[in-house]
């Protein structure tokens, strides 16, 4: 359980985080997003205890970050915005190394473990220079799991990568979770995110401005449901029809036969506002959920300002 | 978040510095990477492969003059190669690693700062003597055949030569730490080195006039192995000179420079170690006078 208390930071007269607290439970897989220079970096970096927070704190499984960095360091695996590897060094060799700092036992078999779960099994024996970019990335990935660390911080893991690359490093994030580890990962690429995040988010000069799993997130910034309806029968005597019904609060002509029409209530009611229209006799091709996405609440929330 | 204080358990600074520390891993690597052709770096594998030819030439002069040349000056020469080549290698150790972006990933596992300069100090000393044992068999050769060989003032020489890369390791790991580019360290690196070496000497030279030898005795390390080599019954040292000493107390004269040496390393290797906790806490994209505000 990772539990982050109030975290602050400033630098002199600047403020990068401002009193940031969530909680995330093993198997999250937590989605900061956040435009640059939000403070998800800072945030990060203070969690990792690579930055003293000025004040409040964080706790992973019960152990402070501020009162045993040490322990902590051994719960976490960070892997930064931009990094670098020792490029004269093979793949194995170079796990080998950071394998032997966290001091893990039974090195080469665990070496062959997250090679395996990373994909890079074939390259075991290649120098890192020789790596893409994608697998480079993976590599840094596999370099993270050679502890088994109880929490992932992933800062901006896709940047740069291909389509293909991503997509794999979105499997690998996702199976992850599903052992049972605590992933945060920043990101700017908000559609990606809400496919393989169960909680999101979103800082601005470095407030939290929401946090919550993706469909509560969405939700809050838009209480009532938009409904697409697409109809071939009487267009006027169809629309007439919809804004008398109870549930509606606002019917809107978008294009040819098409509406976009704003719903109160829950899935029945919505069930029902469909049963109405074809009991009153509406050709209705199409009926379906406008649903609001991560881009439109990051959007909504943020100024796009930082400090 | 200078860690060091978590260990649950008790270690001495010994075991925590040296036995136990896990970036020993560095002996390794420094190994691999300076002592081995295999790896994808051209320059790397370039210089081996030069310095591979000047060690058979060595060698091969060695051998074929063998008992014609002073041990003690062949020594010299190796002292007067290392203050160059330790600065090329080590130069990137730590200001490399910065600006590679590797560095983070070595701060944010469960060693201390100490444990970092420690193993990154081992892995070049280890590759030290390493370089110095092989350096040392051809001019072992020759000491068999030369008439006037003593081996308590060699072993003295190799002592006072480890005692001084040692300092010159710590030096170069300290100016690496401090500066964000590997190549402003290398050049301030062997700006130390040419003043330390050419202009410090001769300074203290002029003091000599007032204290007598025993400064430059401690402080140069061509002044020790001189004087090492005159020590014995023969009238010139290992330069030609006629020797001033007739008798003289060899430990003494090593043990000063030695002291002075270790002193010097530990003091550096102490302030490196500070320096790392210094550029962590360092944000450079917020102006100077903002930051303290």
């Amino acid at each position: 359980m990772l539990e982050v208390k109030n975290l602050h930071k400033t630098f002199g007269g600047f403020t990068a985080v401002q009193n940031i607290s969530f909680t995330l439970k093993p198997g999250d897989i937590f989605g900061f997003i956040g435009s640059n220079g939000a403070g998800k970096t800072t945030t990060i970096r203070m969690i990792s205890t690579l930055l003293e927070p000025t004040s409040g704190t964080a706790t992973l499984n019960g152990v402070d970050i501020l009162e045993n960095p040490m322990q902590i360091r051994r719960m976490i695996g960070y892997m930064p915005d931009f990094f670098g590897l020792y490029d004269d060094v093979k793949v194995w060799e170079y796990l080998d190394f950071f394998a032997s700092i966290y001091g893990v036992q039974k090195r080469d078999k665990v070496i062959d473990e997250v090679l395996e779960l990373t994909d890079l099994s074939v390259k075991k024996h290649s120098f890192v220079q020789s790596l893409s970019r994608g697998m480079q990335q993976r590599l840094c990935l596999a370099r993270c799991l050679v502890h088994d660390p109880k929490l992932l911080l992933l800062d901006e893991p896709a940047s740069g990568l291909d389509p293909r690359a991503r997509a794999e490093l979105k499997e690998l994030i996702a199976e992850l979770g599903r052992m049972g580890k605590i992933v945060i990962v920043s990101s700017h690429i908000l559609p990606e995110l809400s496919d393989f995040c169960n909680c999101v988010g979103i800082i601005e000069r470095g407030e939290l401005l929401a946090f919550g799993d993706v469909a509560s997130v969405v939700r809050s910034i838009r209480p009532t449901k938009l409904v697409r309806v697409q109809c071939i029968s009487d267009l006027q005597k169809l629309e007439s029809m919809i804004t008398k019904t109870k549930n509606v609060q606002k019917c809107e002509a978008v294009g040819t036969g098409e509406f976009l029409v704003e719903l109160t209530g829950d899935e029945s009611d919505q069930a029902q506002f469909l049963k109405s229209m074809v009991d009153d006799g509406h050709q209705i091709i199409n009926f379906s959920e406008d649903q609001a996405n991560l881009e439109d609440v990051f959007l909504k929330l943020t100024t796009g300002a930082v400090n | 978040m200078e860690g060091n204080t978590m260990n649950p358990i008790k270690s001495s600074w010994w075991e925590v510095l040296i036995t136990k520390n896990p970036m020993m891993a560095e002996v390794t690597r420094f190994r691999k990477r300076f002592f081995s052709i295999r790896g994808s770096s051209v320059a790397i594998n370039g210089g081996i492969g030069i310095v591979l030819v000047l060690y058979a030439l060595f060698a091969m002069v060695c051998v074929y003059y063998r008992g014609d040349i002073d041990p003690i000056i062949l020594i010299v020469l190796f002292v007067g190669m290392m203050l160059f080549v330790i600065p090329l290698l080590l130069h990137a150790s730590i200001s490399g690693e910065r600006e590679r972006r590797s560095w983070d990933m070595l701060l944010v596992a469960p060693i201390t700062h100490g444990q970092i300069i420690a193993g990154k100090f081992m892995g070049a000393f280890a590759g030290l003597a390493m370089g110095l044992g092989l350096f040392i068999i051809p001019v072992i050769i020759d000491a068999l055949f030369y008439p006037d060989t003593r081996f308590l003032p060699m072993v003295l020489a190799l002592l006072t030569v480890l005692a001084q890369g040692a300092s010159l390791i710590a030096m170069t790991l300290l100016i690496s730490s401090r500066v964000k580019r590997p190549l402003v360290a290398l050049a301030v690196s062997i700006g130390v080195v040419v003043i330390y070496f050419i202009f410090v000497p001769g300074l203290v030279s002029t003091v000599t006039s007032f204290t007598g030898s025993f400064v430059t005795g401690i402080v140069s390390p061509f002044e020790v192995l001189r004087r090492l080599s005159s020590s014995g019954n023969g009238m010139r040292d290992a330069y030609g000179n006629q020797s001033v000493i007739q008798s003289l107390d060899l430990f003494a004269l090593t043990t000063g420079h030695f002291l002075y040496q270790i002193i010097i390393t530990i003091t550096l290797l102490v302030w490196a170690t500070k320096t790392l906790v210094f550029a962590d806490h360092e944000v450079k994209f917020i102006p100077k006078k903002k930051r303290h505000a």
